[in-house]
């Protein structure tokens, strides 16, 4: 649908955007997942943050998480359908800890970077 | 629909996954249905959403699939084309050999032949390489991905090659070719050897006892195998390391033990081969007093030679890999 975005120049930007959402995926997916959450569930409210995640993207994820013991899921079975719903492990609340902490770091040196390297911004 | 694209999906997947990911997968897409009944299509929609089932398939598996991955594919060329190079040229030496031999036995060296059986020692050749590339590339995978691996220190880093220790890349290719026609020669010598021309016709006279030696090849062919795949490693590692010499020492070892028990002590020569000679070419055997004394000291002087030829490739071996520039 949006993939016609014309010039070599606007691709390029995509990529290279999505290169830059996708270092904060696991940290984006860890957070939402203090409350048990099946799939669908989060890529809404992700999109509701206004954080757009392809369910393509995010299923594999959770199981990748899930693998490195990050997450614990379970099938509940009560609903019409059986769904499979995630949530953090105890090495998943620690490592979401360590990652928002960086995080934190992180964007305060980006900041600082950024400012700098703004011209027009005048004081 | 639903069930061909999760099907397309899942079938991509290890066994152990595949059920757990197609429930999962179509609760997805029902769920995802759900939220668009307001359009014309929601499962088209939705699936086209989702993408190509092999790429998200790959997604899942982490990794893709490959016969030979990007990270051997430069080597995986390299070493094709060598390894063609070598045993075509090996082959076709090896054919006209056996040609000039025995141009009785013409009509089995034809052109044509020829080039028929060089395609298919070529096509063998390639299939070997692939074989053992496919072998590193599972290793890797099951190792972890494609991309290089994380745990790499400093101690990893080669020495930058002293120049002398380069081994250079046409000496396995030199081996290579030379093995091929020992192969080939060796595959081929019950009917290039042991053929006698007399003013007449041609008798065929055996030095050697056919069974025997029919026995014997296997383990010929293995030891030449074993020595391909050691100039294969030299070509890929490329420098003269002491593991390299090891092995190098160990499978020499072994294939002059081979040689020297076949050529000795199994009984492969035919005792009876100078009086068969003698008939062949109608001359009493006293005109062969001195080939039967050749002939009888043969197996000895050859596995004497087995034994200078090991202690010379072992000496230089040594010397190339510890003692590169002294002497």
């Amino acid at each position: 649908m949006k993939k016609q975005s014309g010039t070599e120049f606007e691709s390029l930007h995509e990529n290279l955007s999505l290169e830059l959402r996708r270092g904060t995926l696991v940290l984006t997916v860890l957070s939402q997942l203090q409350q048990p959450q099946y799939g669908y569930s989060l890529v809404e409210e992700l999109n509701a943050h206004g954080i757009p995640i392809e369910p393509g993207t995010l299923y594999p994820l959770l199981r990748r998480l899930e693998s490195h013991e990050l997450l614990i899921s379970s099938w509940e079975t009560a609903g019409p359908k059986p769904r499979k719903y995630y949530r953090l492990a105890q090495q998943g609340e620690r490592m979401l800890e360590l990652l928002t902490e960086e995080w934190f770091d992180m964007t305060k040196s980006m900041v600082r970077l950024l400012k700098g390297s703004m011209p027009h911004e005048t004081e | 629909m639903i069930d061909r694209y999760v099907y397309a999906v899942s079938s991509r997947l290890p066994q152990n996954q595949r059920e757990d990911i197609s429930l999962e997968l179509r609760d997805l897409i029902d769920e995802m249905v759900q939220a668009r009944t307001h359009e014309e299509e929601p499962i088209l929609s939705v699936l086209h959403e989702l993408g190509d089932p092999i790429k998200l398939a790959d997604t899942y598996r982490g990794y893709g699939r490959y016969i030979i991955g990007p990270r051997y594919y430069d080597l995986f060329i390299l070493v094709v084309k060598t390894v063609a190079f070598a045993v075509s040229l090996g082959m076709v030496i090896a054919l006209s050999i056996g040609y000039l031999l025995n141009p009785s036995a013409q009509e089995s060296f034809s052109f044509i032949s020829m080039i028929g059986t060089i395609w298919s020692a070529l096509l063998q050749a390639v299939a070997w390489v692939t074989v053992f590339f496919l072998i590193a590339q599972r290793i890797q995978q099951r190792k972890g991905t494609n991309e290089p691996s994380e745990d790499w220190s400093v101690e990893d880093l080669p020495d930058v090659p002293d120049n002398s220790t380069v081994i250079p890349r046409s000496d396995p290719i030199a081996s290579m070719i030379f093995l091929t026609i020992l192969g080939v020669l060796l595959y081929a010598s019950p009917k290039i050897w042991g053929i006698v021309r007399n003013e007449v016709d041609v008798v065929i006279v055996n030095p050697v006892i056919g069974e025997v030696f029919m026995h014997m090849m296997p383990w010929f062919l293995v030891s030449i195998l074993l020595d391909m795949c050691l100039e294969f490693a030299k070509l890929i590692i490329g420098i003269r390391t002491k593991q390299l010499a090891l092995i190098s020492i160990l499978l020499h070892l072994l294939t002059a033990i081979i040689s020297f028990y076949i050529v000795t002590q199994s009984g492969l020569w035919n005792p009876n081969f100078i009086s068969e000679l003698s008939q062949a070419l109608h001359q009493p055997v006293s005109n062969f007093n001195l080939t039967a004394q050749l002939w009888n000291r043969m197996p000895m002087v050859l596995g004497l030679l087995i034994i200078l030829g090991f202690v010379v490739d072992v000496g230089t071996t040594v010397k190339k890999t510890w003692f590169p520039r002294k002497f």
